[in-house]
């Protein structure tokens, strides 16, 4: 019956005052190993969306409300705020304005995306949900959302933090590109060639240079990126932005689709080496080395090719813990790069673990890490 | 005085590209391909062709180019060593089509779109309420 479902739950006559709820949710497509996206819809709860009521003849807005983590919202009708006898609508909008979850999902105009729903004749007590089509055009933009609530409630809950807010712009047909412009905005290509709004990792990895400059550091010069050996700098920063997308999402994938299918990266088992084992700390390296020796440093100890019982956090928390303030050692390449890192890790590690990541740095990756940061000298 | 106005005008400039081109600098895109791509559409005697050319950026084991879901695999291939490829499209009379076409190299790939043919009917935009919400404004897109 279209996007708006009415589900009468016929359980009016509650003790509470008048109220209207029900469930938002989303079309989305899953990302495959190999990139490409799967052909299947499936429906997510828009968790954190900004849903209003408004009134079909007028448009006025009536009262607005925001969904929890399952979707869900409850509008009650208490004092000002009179049950409509008119026909209304639901207004679901790609924003919220929470100190927690300060989002917007915007198009290339800088308008929230939005989306309306079926009229309706309010009933107490009866469900009216909201199905966000991918036929719509938008389903993407909530998709995106749902990123971006995925990264900032990372850094409240695990990095207890208080996130900035960000702008995330996407558009069916936008040819802008997919970047981190630097001013807490994202950009995301909605091309028919290559539409980013379902690329979770993209998505992700693009937030992730957002977290760099707000909670963290960068020194990346920006600029292109292709898996080669390249400016420690700029492989520091799109490695770690890769890891930030694989640690929000807890597994070691990074995919982008596009319209001839896409491609996919396994951190865990990809193996990127340093191009002189030899060499200078302050070589070129790829961006993929540094995901992989991140993911290893945050990953569990079993079923893959690293010893270490790592998590997440600890790696993490290495860059507002550290790199955000810490005066950086003068070795190897200026500015922030994977030396700077593993010199943070240690600092907030201690040395308990020196033997692992000698196997993860050095063995596996061929990096000629010295070892001999401020935290200490490893044995 | 004139060409301390010529200066200053110049120094201003001068001092836009550098802001521009800093700002350019700073962006930081998804990862991509190692490859250049660039895919045309020609008329023929016969019809229409697609034309592909594929350059990877860096020495790579293979280049693989894909035009409308058909795969041709070159082998090792040089940095900047364009991979030439050409496929003929079969279309009816006054008939237009997107042809998919992707460049795979080092495990990334890189996809665009050539129109063939006919131009594609123009996309009719969808009706766009715009709404204030909490002082916001919200384009509202009913389904």
């Amino acid at each position: 019956m279209g996007a708006a479902l009415l589900a009468a739950a016929a359980c009016g006559g509650s003790d509470g005052p008048p109220s209207l709820s029900g469930t938002i949710s989303y079309e989305d497509r899953a990302q495959q190993t190999n990139g490409r996206l799967a052909t299947e819809l499936v429906p997510m709860p828009a968790r954190g969306v900004t849903l209003s009521l408004i009134n079909e003849a007028d448009g006025a807005v009536l009262t607005t409300v925001t969904t929890d983590d399952e979707g869900r919202y409850t509008i009650e009708f208490v004092e000002p705020l009179v049950e409509p006898t008119e026909p209304v609508h639901l207004l679901a909008a790609a924003m919220n304005m929470s100190p927690e979850r300060p989002i917007q999902v915007v198009r290339r105009d800088r308008q929230v995306h939005g989306v309306g729903g079926e009229a309706f004749t309010f009933k107490d007590g009866t469900d009216v949900d909201l199905l966000i089509t991918d036929a719509s055009g938008e389903a993407e933009a909530f998709n995106v959302f749902d990123m971006a609530v995925l990264s900032h409630d990372a850094v409240t809950a695990r990095l207890a933090l208080t996130p900035t807010p960000i702008t995330l712009i996407w558009e069916r047909g936008s040819n802008d590109g997919t970047y981190y412009s630097g001013d807490a905005t994202v950009h995301l290509l909605g091309a028919a060639s290559d539409d980013d709004g379902y690329d979770d990792t993209v998505i992700l990895h693009e937030i992730g240079h957002f977290f760099e400059d707000t909670i963290g550091r960068s020194d990346s010069p920006g600029g292109g990126h292709d898996g080669s050996p390249t400016d420690p700098n700029l492989a520091w920063s799109e490695g770690f932005s890769t890891y930030w997308a694989m640690a929000i999402k807890d597994v070691p994938f990074y995919g982008d689709s596009n319209s001839g299918g896409g491609w996919g990266y396994n951190a865990d088992t990809a193996l990127t080496r340093a191009p002189q084992p030899a060499g200078d700390i302050g070589q070129d390296v790829g961006e993929n080395l540094t995901t992989e020796v991140l993911w290893d440093l945050g990953d569990a100890a079993s079923g893959d090719d690293d010893q270490l019982a790592g998590d997440h956090l600890r790696v993490l928390n290495v860059q507002p813990m550290y790199l955000r303030t810490a005066a950086l050692r003068n070795v190897g390449e200026p500015g922030v790069d994977l030396v700077d890192f593993l010199d943070g890790f240690f600092v907030a590690d201690g040395l308990d673990h020196c033997a692992a990541v000698r196997q993860i740095v050095v063995t596996n990756h061929t990096f000629p890490y010295d070892f001999g940061g401020p935290g200490g000298r490893c044995p | 005085m004139r060409t301390l106005v010529y200066c200053v005008a110049i120094a201003a400039s001068l001092a836009l590209v550098a802001t521009d081109a800093t700002a350019e600098r700073r962006h930081r895109g998804k990862p991509s391909a190692p490859v250049s791509l660039t895919a045309k559409a020609e008329r023929t005697a016969s019809g229409w062709r697609v034309v592909v050319d594929a350059a990877p950026t860096r020495a790579v084991d293979a280049v693989t180019i894909e035009i409308d879901g058909q795969a041709t695999r070159f082998g090792a291939t040089a940095a900047r060593d364009a991979r030439h490829l050409v496929a003929p499209v079969k279309l009816a009379a006054d008939a237009g089509k997107d042809v998919v076409v992707t460049a795979r190299v080092a495990g990334r790939s890189q996809s665009v779109i050539v129109r063939v043919g006919a131009p594609a009917p123009a996309a009719k935009p969808l009706p766009v309420t715009v709404r204030q919400i909490n002082g916001v404004s919200v384009a509202e897109v009913r389904q």
